[in-house]
């Protein structure tokens, strides 16, 4: 199988992956719902890692490129955030240094296909729009025209399916919210949102309630309005949001939502999102760390609806999680510095 | 000159003054009225209901990605976390001013 041809010699990209994911796992910090993931992944990810590669070799096998196996996502930032944890498997099975590259270099090669321009986010933007998608777009929907109010409403819901999105994945929203831009253009700069996998009922019964499956947010702010991303899909911005919008469109399920219907969406997400909150605050930690493994297994379900295996953790992980230890927790300043060595790729 | 009662890492950009409103647990967060600031020790997407009436967000724990500071950005509302003791520092009703640009927090 030959890896998508890259413009970069491979010592560099693997250097950039190191910059882009430690910058974010150095300004990651140990925030408690429902339990720091460095505290329990340990039990899971060598396994997790194993069958990644697995699915992934069968996939291979049958012919897929990496194209397609980047087809198999919905967003590129999934491939992003899972790295992290995919290489630490890796080190914990005994993979060398140069197995730990390669490996590294065919998750970059996945996310090249999946995003146009930087893989990394370097230059602050997620493109993941080519020209006559965005012109698609914009031919499809209707703009509205916002206004300050609407502009509050507007945010408030982007808040709050950032919220729903980190409810039922914890640490892994990456499954339910890829937000990407900033599209520059002639009536402005772009970021949509998009959120997917809203009904993981599986996981959660009453996600069932939840109206959509999918929704989409278009908003785009005047050519002042500074934003911009990270490696992992974070937003960051020196402007507000509210007062720079100048137009914005919403779906759900492909279909346009009246701005009418924000406060219900607003309404039941809440409902939802204290729902799960309540049921995981019964939670002891080690039940807490099983669904970690139910979510981080249900992140690769793309791998495994394709192969046609099953996409549940075997009994095998929940028993390594009853054996296993927690970690305490510690608070630790580390360095970004520190952080690079510890990925040590380079 | 303003009195500086609080620093932290600037999280979400803006100046807002408005009242304190501390909230120590997701029962609390019926109390806040809109326009206040809310000041917490940490928060989880429970909380984002709450922060959906505030003007502003302190907490004592979190970075810049952290729930607090993504939802404070995603709604445009300023954000400081990373302030010490600020649910035992502040009071119910205290007149506060946040510059989420520069993480400080002034006395009004």
């Amino acid at each position: 199988m030959v890896m998508r041809e890259l413009s970069m010699k491979n010592d560099d990209l693997i250097k950039r992956y190191v910059d882009a994911a430690s910058f974010v796992l150095y300004n990651t910090d140990n925030e408690k719902y429902p339990i720091r993931v460095g505290r329990i992944a340990h039990m899971f990810t060598k396994e997790y890692f194993k069958e990644f590669i697995d699915d992934l070799n069968s996939l291979k096998d049958l012919g897929y490129s990496y194209s397609m196996i980047g087809g198999l996502f919905e967003n590129p930032t999934i491939i992003s955030r899972m790295s992290h944890h995919i290489l630490k498997g890796a080190k914990q099975a005994g993979f060398s240094l140069d197995e730990q590259k390669k490996l590294v270099l065919e998750l970059i090669s996945i996310i090249s296909h999946m995003k146009q321009l930087n893989y990394f986010n370097e230059d602050g933007k997620n493109i993941l729009l080519k020209d006559k998608e965005i012109n698609e777009l914009l031919d499809r929907i209707k703009l509205i025209k916002a206004t300050n109010e609407s502009s509050k409403i507007i945010h408030k819901l982007c808040g709050m399916m950032w919220a729903y999105s980190e409810t039922p994945y914890f640490v892994a929203h990456d499954i339910a919210i890829e937000e990407h831009g900033i599209y520059n253009l002639s009536i402005g700069r772009m970021i949509i949102r998009d959120l997917i996998n809203l009904r993981p009922t599986e996981l959660w019964s009453e996600c069932e309630d939840f109206p959509y499956e999918s929704m989409r947010i278009v908003c785009v702010y005047d050519d002042k309005y500074n934003a911009w991303f990270d490696f992992y899909g974070n937003l960051y911005s020196k402007d507000n949001p509210v007062s720079s919008l100048i137009s914005y469109y919403i779906e759900g399920d492909c279909k346009e939502i009246d701005i009418e219907k924000v406060d219900k969406i607003l309404d039941i997400s809440s409902k939802i999102i204290s729902s799960i909150i309540s049921k995981v605050e019964l939670m002891s930690d080690k039940e807490i760390a099983k669904k970690y493994a139910d979510i981080f297994w249900y992140r690769k379900r793309p791998l495994c609806d394709e192969i046609g295996r099953t996409w549940r953790p075997r009994k095998k992980i929940y028993k390594l999680i009853d054996k296993g230890e927690i970690k305490p927790e510690i608070i630790k300043n580390v360095s970004q510095k520190e952080i690079k060595e510890k990925i040590g790729l380079t | 000159m303003m009195k500086i009662i609080a620093k932290g890492r600037p999280a979400s950009s803006g100046m807002v003054v408005g009242k304190v409103r501390i909230v120590h647990d997701v029962k609390g967060l019926s109390n806040v009225k809109d326009g206040e600031i809310l000041v917490v020790n940490s928060s989880n997407p429970a909380w984002t209901i709450g922060m959906m009436k505030a003007s502003g967000l302190i907490s004592e724990y979190g970075g810049i990605i952290c729930h607090a500071a993504i939802v404070a950005r995603e709604i445009g509302i300023p954000c400081v976390v990373g302030v010490k003791d600020a649910t035992s520092n502040f009071q119910d009703g205290q007149k506060i001013k946040i510059d989420g640009d520069e993480g400080i927090i002034y006395e009004e």
